[in-house]
């Protein structure tokens, strides 16, 4: 396996279902990410982003009933690129997340790969 | 002059050949008529034969000037009044006779002016017919002889008795088919007033049943004219507007309602117009905070508008499209987690059996989740029910090798889904290596330990009675998901334990809103 656009980088995973979760994050260790959490609620994802030096983010959209776009709103104040993981349509996000990055459950390492780099491309490159 | 000549056997007897009058021609007394002989220079009356004694309905000058008398001296008087009693018997019978029989009739008559003259005239009488050939007018001219006044003369030079008479037949005859062609023409003229009239009659009451329609149907409905003037608003249009309708009528719309320029309603109705082609849209306004349903339809006139609130359904669509979202989300995410059980499985399978073996049945935990979830649409799941049919399939026998003791607890549908998969590992395992096979059994009990925020589930899974338990082979993924599973996704504290004679699993876990709730009415610790 040729090395990932990914590789190492340090990006958090929000997920608040542990399956998927777990599933996830080995994904992206086969990614060559050094994945931040899981982490299952905004609490924990506020203080993660507070707290890690973060290259992306990867959010699920509903958190143990709880929207997660503090987290998201947190993440563009600090120009962290992100992208949602969601069962959701976009039109279900808000106005200013519509155009955002967004990854449809399920999905499979390829299109975790390919859409988690072009998000973090997104930023980075202008 | 009583010797009235050859005329005496001269009586012009026309051909009864009815005038076709128009069918309207049939009110009386008929001052419609009164137009056709008033500029006539010839002397003329018109009667009403429907009437009592066929009365004078109508006079002209000319005959007031020839009689001396005065219009209201004539009307209502018979024909005959200018008679006198001098007039030949013979002659006023014949008179009679052919207005009997609706012939019409020249006769050379002694007449008498107001003042006692005598006038010796050429009466003619024609009879105006209706639809049905029933007299409803007569028409009688009297032509004086002139120089007769004051006694026998000649009639224009001409001498009584003498070839007078066959050219006052000819000028009769002309006078009379002058007399129908006016009377026609005038018909004619008075049925298409009448016609013009019951039109508009018609159209007004048309046009009010419409209105009443159109204020009984529940869409608002409007007509404009080319130039964008209202010119029909039911009730509920000008209800919607919030206006009288007629305070919008004779308005232009564009004027009324100016927040509607250049939003799609403009354009749709331009589009309409000048392309004559209907359109149907929906539109929201913003200033009435509503969405309406607008169809637009060409008319000869302007444009038709139908207009109909459809706020309501409008919400409905969007309430249903929050759901079919909320469903294709939890449709995705079992999807997902689907994805990530079988990833789990295949990793830790020895073979494509062992995988197709396990993972049917996680798969079939996962049903049960599910079913009971889609069971009349319920948003929470009974716990005891849950953990019975995720024993189904073992040989579990609630009250001999199984003890189920604990308050009814309702589970959100994701504490469901991994609990259901705990018990399905914990029931396989029990299966295979512990408590349901060989005389063991399983008490299965919790209860709710009040907190600070709401309670908490404290759940035990305590197997009894086995013994010579395959440690080694047991429980990787149930014991995973206890250990790691439940902390990460309900929060809380939990334990598994391989102990000498069964597992013993304990689960704790705060009831918070997410997780599930204590059955309203249910007591807790029972």
């Amino acid at each position: 396996m040729s090395i990932s656009e990914l590789d190492g980088l340090r990006i958090l995973l929000v997920e608040d279902e542990y399956l998927p979760a777990v599933e996830v994050a080995e994904m992206l260790h086969l990614l060559g990410v050094e994945v931040i959490g899981p982490v299952p609620d905004l609490d924990s994802a506020l203080n993660a982003v507070s707290d890690e030096l973060l290259d992306g983010a990867i959010l699920d959209v509903n958190l143990r009933g709880e929207a997660v776009f503090p987290v998201a709103e947190r993440l563009l104040a600090r120009n962290t690129p992100f992208l949602f993981a969601t069962g959701y349509d976009e039109w279900v996000l808000p106005e200013k997340f519509r155009d955002h990055p967004r990854l449809t459950k399920p999905f499979d390492r390829l299109s975790l790969e390919r859409v988690t780099a072009a998000a973090l491309r997104r930023v980075n490159g202008g | 002059m009583n010797d009235v000549g050859p005329f005496r056997d001269g009586i012009l007897e026309e051909e009864s050949t009815p005038v076709e009058a128009p069918r309207a021609f049939n009110a009386r007394p008929d001052g419609g008529l009164d137009p056709v002989i008033a500029e006539m220079p010839v002397p003329t009356i018109i009667t009403d034969p429907n009437l009592p004694d066929d009365p004078i309905v109508s006079v002209n000058k000319a005959f007031l000037d020839l009689t001396g008398y005065s219009a209201d001296e004539v009307l209502g008087e018979r024909y005959d009044f200018l008679f006198g009693a001098g007039a030949d018997p013979a002659v006023t019978a014949q008179v009679d006779d052919a207005l009997r029989c609706n012939r019409d009739i020249v006769v050379d008559l002694q007449t008498y002016r107001k003042d006692g003259t005598p006038v010796r005239t050429a009466l003619f009488v024609t009879s105006i017919f209706d639809r049905q050939n029933r007299p409803i007018h007569r028409l009688a001219s009297y032509i004086e002889h002139r120089g007769t006044r004051g006694g026998p003369a000649e009639i224009d030079g001409v001498r009584p008795g003498g070839d007078a008479f066959p050219s006052l037949a000819n000028d009769a005859r002309e006078m009379i088919e002058a007399n129908r062609r006016l009377v026609e023409a005038n018909c004619a003229l008075q049925e298409t007033a009448r016609a013009t009239e019951r039109l508009r009659a018609e159209a007004a009451s048309a046009r009010q049943a419409l209105d009443a329609v159109l204020s009984s149907i529940s869409d608002g409905f409007m007509t404009v004219d080319r130039a964008w003037r209202f010119t029909r608003v039911n009730a509920k249009a000008a209800a919607i507007a919030g206006l009288e309708p007629e305070v919008m009528i004779g308005r232009n719309v564009w004027d009324l309602f100016p927040d509607t320029v250049g939003t799609l309603l403009h354009r749709k109705a331009h589009f309409a117009a000048a392309r004559r082609t209907p359109v149907e849209f929906e539109y929201f306004c913003p200033r009435l905070d509503r969405w309406f349903e607008y169809r637009f339809y060409p008319s000869s006139e302007g444009l038709t508008v139908l207009e109909n609130d459809i706020t309501a359904r409008k919400a409905a669509e969007r309430r249903q499209r929050v759901l079919t979202a909320e469903l294709q989300h939890r449709v995705k995410n079992n999807l997902a987690l689907i994805r990530s059980l079988s990833t789990r499985t295949l990793r830790r399978a020895r073979s494509l059996e062992d995988f197709a073996a396990i993972f049917e049945g996680r798969l079939h935990a996962l049903a049960v989740t599910q079913s009971l979830l889609s069971r009349g649409g319920a948003e929470e799941v009974d716990l005891h029910e849950l953990l019975l049919d995720e024993l189904l399939p073992y040989d579990a026998r609630e009250g001999e090798n199984l003890e189920i003791h604990g308050p009814e607890v309702l589970l959100k549908p994701k504490t469901a889904q991994l609990l259901g998969l705990v018990f399905h590992e914990l029931a396989t395992n029990a299966m295979k290596y512990g408590a349901l096979v060989a005389g063991g059994r399983i008490e299965v009990t919790w209860t709710i330990e009040p907190t600070v925020d709401g309670g908490r589930l404290d759940w035990r899974w305590i197997e009894a009675g086995v013994s010579d338990i395959d440690r080694s082979a047991s429980a990787g993924f149930g014991r995973d998901l206890v250990e790691r599973g439940v902390p990460y996704q309900l929060g809380g504290a939990s334990r598994f334990e391989i102990g000498s004679d069964g597992i013993r699993c304990v689960i704790q876990v705060p009831l918070t809103e997410n997780v599930g709730k204590l059955r309203p009415g249910e007591l807790a610790g029972q």
